[in-house]
């Protein structure tokens, strides 16, 4: 499980060595069969008061849907018992010993210290789902610029300038709606988390994640308010709590 | 309906509480997230073959104009709804000041999506099965994600 050299063939060499992310060195790693079937076997490569999470690539080996899923999973599974520092998905280095020479040496101290920081507190991600017809009939009923025009189009071709117009109004205030609704959602979660953003906004499939780093004495009150934004929400948006999750979108930069 | 389609709830209450997130979800949760090592320790024969696939074109907006102004003339108002904005605005992504790296990540996020689910050293053309059996709804693969 942690181990130090078990990947490591008579050769000693593989192309290259991915990393997943930074622990303290005194993480025990979880039982990674139980995690996913995605999941292969990354081991702990430890320097000091910190861990990298590394794993070798051969050389025929290119990352595909499963690496994607086993980033998630294996960095999620982690943080379910400890912090730790997600690395950015594809980041490799040549040799084994590169990760300590030239990640895990240089930064110790500030990667110790950004472990410190996202002690007892995990990622959770907050996505509101629009319906989008229930959406659109609270805007036509909501503007009457864009109620008229709805009905002047009706009988225009489709790229008519009247048409355009519309469109553009209506995804304005989609997008108005859905910033609105961020925004409370932010106000009323946001105290009871450490921090908090905008993660992702895709208006065309209607969706809005925002990011929350809970405290996990907080973690119940979270979820209780995170509860009670759904019940508001619910006449437009599903609302979806993930998590416990590692703190993807709460990574200082080194 | 899809979008009430995941997971358990708990009892009366409107929160979904996912398990785990659908691929469309992971990307959005991990693509162009976490620490970003030194560019120049980055070994970039582990990413490259990704980042090489043709990134998806990006639709001006005038086209999002227009799919969000059919949508809402198709929209009857009477009628209680269903689809979401995926179905109904069609598989859009805003043009907008992305820049290229934004067309790279949507190459990615497609790449993975139409990525075989059982092979993923393979790039495959078939069209993706469904995870419907964890109750998984397949959405766009042009998922943008931005951070504000």
């Amino acid at each position: 499980m942690s181990g130090t050299g078990t990947s490591q063939g008579p050769a000693g060499t593989h192309p290259a060595w991915r990393v997943y992310g930074i622990v303290p060195a005194e993480t025990a790693l979880p039982d990674w069969a139980a995690v996913g079937p995605a999941v292969r076997k990354p081991e702990l490569l430890r320097h000091g008061q910190i861990a990298a999470v590394v794993e070798p690539l051969d050389s025929d080996q290119r990352l595909g849907r499963r690496d994607l899923l086993a980033h998630a999973e294996v960095l999620n599974a982690i943080a379910e018992h400890g912090p730790v520092v997600p690395v950015a998905f594809g980041s490799a280095f040549a040799e084994r010993d590169q990760v300590i020479t030239e990640l895990l040496a240089p930064q110790e101290t500030a990667l110790a210290s950004m472990l410190d920081q996202l002690r007892g507190q995990a990622q959770f991600l907050l996505r509101l789902r629009y319906a989008q017809e229930t959406l659109l009939a609270m805007i036509i009923a909501g503007d009457p610029e864009i109620a008229e025009l709805r009905e002047q189009t009706r009988q225009q071709p489709e790229d008519s300038p009247d048409n355009i117009r519309l469109g553009e109004l209506v995804v304005r205030a989609v997008e108005a709606r859905q910033a609105e609704d961020s925004d409370r959602v932010l106000a009323t979660l946001g105290p009871v988390a450490a921090d908090s953003k905008v993660s992702g906004r895709t208006l065309t499939n209607g969706t809005v994640t925002l990011a929350f780093l809970v405290p996990d004495r907080q973690r119940a009150e979270f979820e209780a308010a995170a509860e009670e934004i759904a019940a508001q929400l619910a006449d437009r948006a599903a609302v979806e709590l993930q998590g416990p999750l590692a703190p993807f979108d709460f990574v200082p930069s080194l | 309906m899809t979008v009430t389609t995941q997971s358990r709830r708990q009892d009366g209450g409107y929160l979904d509480r996912p398990r785990s997130g659908s691929l469309a979800d992971v990307i959005e949760i991990i693509l162009d997230k976490g620490l970003v090592l030194d560019a120049y320790v980055r070994v970039s024969l582990v990413g490259i073959e990704i980042l090489t696939i043709d990134a998806r074109i990006v639709i001006a907006s005038v086209d999002t104009y227009l799919r969000f102004a059919e949508a809402t003339n198709r929209l009857d108002l009477y009628e209680k709804g269903g689809k979401d904005l995926g179905e109904l605005a069609g598989d859009t992504t805003e043009k907008g000041a992305r820049g290229k790296t934004s067309g790279a990540i949507e190459g990615i996020k497609q790449a993975f999506s139409s990525d075989d689910e059982e092979e993923e050293d393979e790039p495959e053309e078939e069209p993706e099965t469904e995870r419907s059996s964890s109750g998984h709804r397949r959405r766009s693969s042009s998922r943008r994600s931005s951070s504000s």
